[in-house]
């Protein structure tokens, strides 16, 4: 079990635990996505995987980008580029353009609705092996099971995700058929808000 | 069939599992103080106390204002080169509101050059020494530069990894002042 903000450094590169393990769980997602329409036999499933990486490199680089939108004054020095990411609004504007062109390609290339269940499958996939390798430390735990930070124990948080996630997407593989349209993305979607709901009251 | 019965009560289990820990959790809280000094956001920031580079003391807890501003930097790091202007403008703007108390990661540095780093890119908020490493440790950095931000009540709101621009620093530091970060 990794602590998110323990780095990496080889050489001149630094790398933390929280960054890669993030970049992992996107290839994770993405694996899961294309095995799932293979098996459900998706017609468009090269061109759509094909997108959804296009959007996943497009949010990077409006993540990467976005403080010259803030300050263009910045794109003066070019070494810029390099130091600054991120900011304010900078995951919400790269998200709405990521979500933006794949509904772009979705609308214009008339998919199957299984693109955006595939997608929700692999949301889940990410986001148990996220919650399975990097710890998630909550509030002070009245019970003697949890982390252990400073002789204090606190609620193992990633492992409430991940039993949750676990079984809310073992309840959409069992539950609905494989023709259900629908069904099974709604149900993925309330199960998230369920399982925040649910986890809240652990958060630090 | 089987399976879906088995996953069913599962749900059901887990479900009322959790709404149970969590009136346990709230019974807990009300005696206690909830939270812990963790150097992640919504954690009690590890509180620190050290000597200035005018050798005077800084002491996290208490240190008053509406919130304060960690800057961990180091001489030899571009990245903090370049976040320091941002850091000293923010200084100018909101040094009466907020304490923006700059680190250096002493155990990564060398102290004449922390001195000329200071003296060149001349920074006028306080800067506090952390030769033992103990504060870095505490606050797991490196990376360099890390920006932490914590409210009035000492717990961390924000933490960012990486050089920090004027606009961040600027949202950041009116969330700390409206008290809503």
């Amino acid at each position: 079990m990794l602590h998110p903000l323990t780095t990496w450094s080889l050489g001149p590169l630094t790398v933390s635990v929280q960054l890669l393990f993030l970049m992992l769980s996107g290839l994770v997602g993405l694996t899961i996505v294309s095995i799932y329409f293979k098996r459900l036999a998706v017609e468009e499933r090269e061109a759509i995987v094909d997108k959804i990486t296009l959007a996943f490199i497009s949010w990077i680089l409006v993540f990467k980008l976005w403080p010259f939108v803030l300050e263009p004054g910045m794109v003066t020095d070019m070494r810029n580029v390099i130091y600054f990411s991120g900011g304010p609004w900078a995951v919400e504007a790269a998200t709405a353009l990521s979500f933006g062109i794949l509904l772009y390609f979705y609308i214009r290339n008339k998919w199957p609705f299984k693109m955006w269940e595939g997608m929700l499958v692999g949301v889940f996939a990410a986001l148990i092996f996220h919650s399975l390798f990097v710890r998630e430390v909550g509030a002070l735990s009245p019970w003697m099971i949890g982390f252990d930070v400073g002789g204090e124990t606190v609620h193992p948080i990633n492992f409430y995700y991940v039993w949750l996630y676990s079984i809310a997407l073992a309840g959409a593989a069992i539950f609905f058929n494989k023709n259900t349209i629908y069904g099974r993305s709604i149900y993925l979607v309330i199960s998230l808000g369920v399982i925040y709901f649910l986890i809240a009251p652990f958060q630090a | 069939m089987i399976q879906k019965r088995v996953l069913f009560i599962l749900m059901v289990i887990s479900i009322g599992g959790f709404l149970w820990l969590a009136q346990e959790q709230q019974n807990f809280e009300r005696g206690t103080m909830g939270s812990i000094a963790h150097a992640q956001p919504g954690h009690q920031a590890p509180d620190f106390n050290a000597e200035t580079f005018t050798n005077d003391r800084f002491q996290l807890n208490g240190a008053g204002k509406n919130g304060t501003v960690l800057y961990f930097w180091t001489s030899w790091c571009p990245y903090c080169q370049a976040s320091s202007e941002a850091m000293e403008e923010a200084y100018q703007t909101y040094g009466e509101d907020i304490n923006i108390i700059g680190v250096n990661a002493g155990q990564h540095d060398r102290l004449s050059e922390a001195e000329q780093f200071i003296e060149r890119n001349e920074l006028h908020f306080t800067n506090v020494l952390d030769e033992d490493g103990a504060i870095s440790s505490a606050y797991y950095v490196p990376p360099v530069p890390t920006t932490v931000f914590i409210d009035e009540q000492g717990i961390m709101t924000y933490r960012k990894t990486g050089a920090i621009s004027s606009s961040e620093l600027t949202t950041e530091i009116q969330a700390l002042l409206k008290g809503d970060s």
